[in-house]
């Protein structure tokens, strides 16, 4: 045990004392600089900047594949819960009092929009660009029936729901229907809504998802489209969603 | 960029209404609303704002034509569409402060009657220290998109 002890005491020791010399070394670098010393840093340069050119690669490489295996599980899970999940079936009620469900619009595209009358300023927003974008797609417009589907079934009856959707275009289609139909639907489409009361009112606001869903003549999910782009652009994803198919 | 776009497109419209009101104080330019779409029982007015004195805020507004109006601000976050009520907008000076639809905006509810399309009302806005701004606000068609 003892003869341990000392190596310990002596390596301790030793090491203290190669750390005394490298820190003597570092000061003589520092102090004075000679020729030799200049050369050796050069060397060491070098060496650092070969191993800087591999490490920064390889750091990227492992970045990318992090990054990138991460956005597949997610885009291969969103297009999974995509092909399982959203939209499916629905059963509503028109402007006219008529009950329609998804399979009444079999065939044709469906651009959905979930909202509610009294908004002020999304949703018409939202459906003017709509409209306009339906006016640019031309006659393919005609293989598409936008869809007005309201979070706020207690103040939006088929009546106002039918002279809302009419103000923007007579194409899209206003829905409502029972709380329990309204709920479905919102599942099905994986729509968040919650109402706010207005302050000093009876009124209240409803904040909602603002995703336009552009479901299949299958009635499948084809792609997620964005509210706040132009009509043009809005009108050219909807083509190149529509021929892609 | 459509943010930019617009801006640059009010800040160009703007320009010689500027050049007609030397007034200090807060300017108000491009006002308008939609007209209401079916019951109408909510409405949307926006316009641009440019404080041409100190740093001052729009604090809140009356309109004959609704029982009451509020500054909001729609946001999306999430894909969710939010609206918040704000007690006040900041003005800053020289600076255009835009209302425009799916940002900031002010609200009507309790309106009198439908707002149709090629009317007008009258809108005062006050502000923190700059004297009120009564203005006359045209109505556009429900799917207007701007002045």
């Amino acid at each position: 045990m003892r003869p341990a002890r000392d190596d310990a005491a002596r390596d301790t020791g030793g090491a203290i004392a190669q750390l005394g010399e490298r820190l003597n070394g570092i000061q003589e670098v520092v102090g004075s600089i000679p020729i030799g010393s200049t050369t050796a840093s050069l060397k060491d340069v070098e060496m650092s900047r070969g191993w800087r050119t591999w490490l920064l690669p390889t750091l990227a490489i492992i970045v990318v594949l992090v990054i990138g295996g991460g956005a597949w599980l997610y885009i291969s899970q969103d297009v999974s819960a995509q092909i399982g999940g959203i939209g499916g079936p629905f059963t509503l009620i028109d402007g006219s009092g008529q009950t329609v469900t998804d399979r009444t619009f079999r065939g044709r595209f469906m651009l959905v929009y979930f909202g509610y009358t009294f908004c002020p300023d999304v949703c018409p927003t939202t459906l003017t660009t709509v409209a306009a974008a339906l006016d640019r797609l031309g006659p393919q417009a005609d293989q598409v029936q936008p869809l007005f589907i309201t979070v706020d079934p207690a103040r939006d009856t088929p009546k106002v729901m039918h002279e809302y959707t009419a103000a923007f275009s007579p194409r899209i289609l206003g829905l409502t229907g029972s709380e329990q139909q309204i709920g479905a639907v919102a599942r099905g489409y994986r729509v968040y809504f919650a109402s706010h009361a207005a302050a000093g009112t009876s009124d209240y606001t409803v904040d909602h998802s603002s995703i336009l869903y552009l479901m299949g003549p299958d009635g499948r999910f084809v792609a997620p489209l964005r509210t706040d782009q132009s009509a043009g652009a809005l009108a050219a994803e909807i083509r190149k969603d529509m021929t892609e198919r | 960029m459509t943010y930019l776009t617009l801006t640059a497109v009010l800040l160009l419209l703007a320009t010689p209404a500027a050049a007609q009101t030397p007034a200090p104080g807060i300017e108000v330019s491009q006002p308008w609303a939609r007209a209401t779409a079916g019951a109408g029982r909510s409405a949307a007015v926006y316009f641009t704002l440019r404080d041409h004195g100190a740093a001052d805020r729009l604090t809140g507004a009356s309109t004959p034509v609704a029982g009451m109006a509020m500054l909001h601000e729609s946001t999306e976050s999430n894909g969710v569409a939010h609206m918040r009520m704000l007690n006040a907008i900041e003005l800053l000076p020289e600076h255009d402060t835009v209302l425009r639809p799916g940002g900031l905006h002010l609200m009507l509810t309790g309106l009198n009657g439908p707002l149709r399309q090629g009317q007008t009302f009258s809108l005062t806005l006050t502000f923190a220290h700059a004297a009120p701004v009564t203005l006359t606000v045209p109505v556009l068609a429900p799917g207007a998109a701007g002045p």
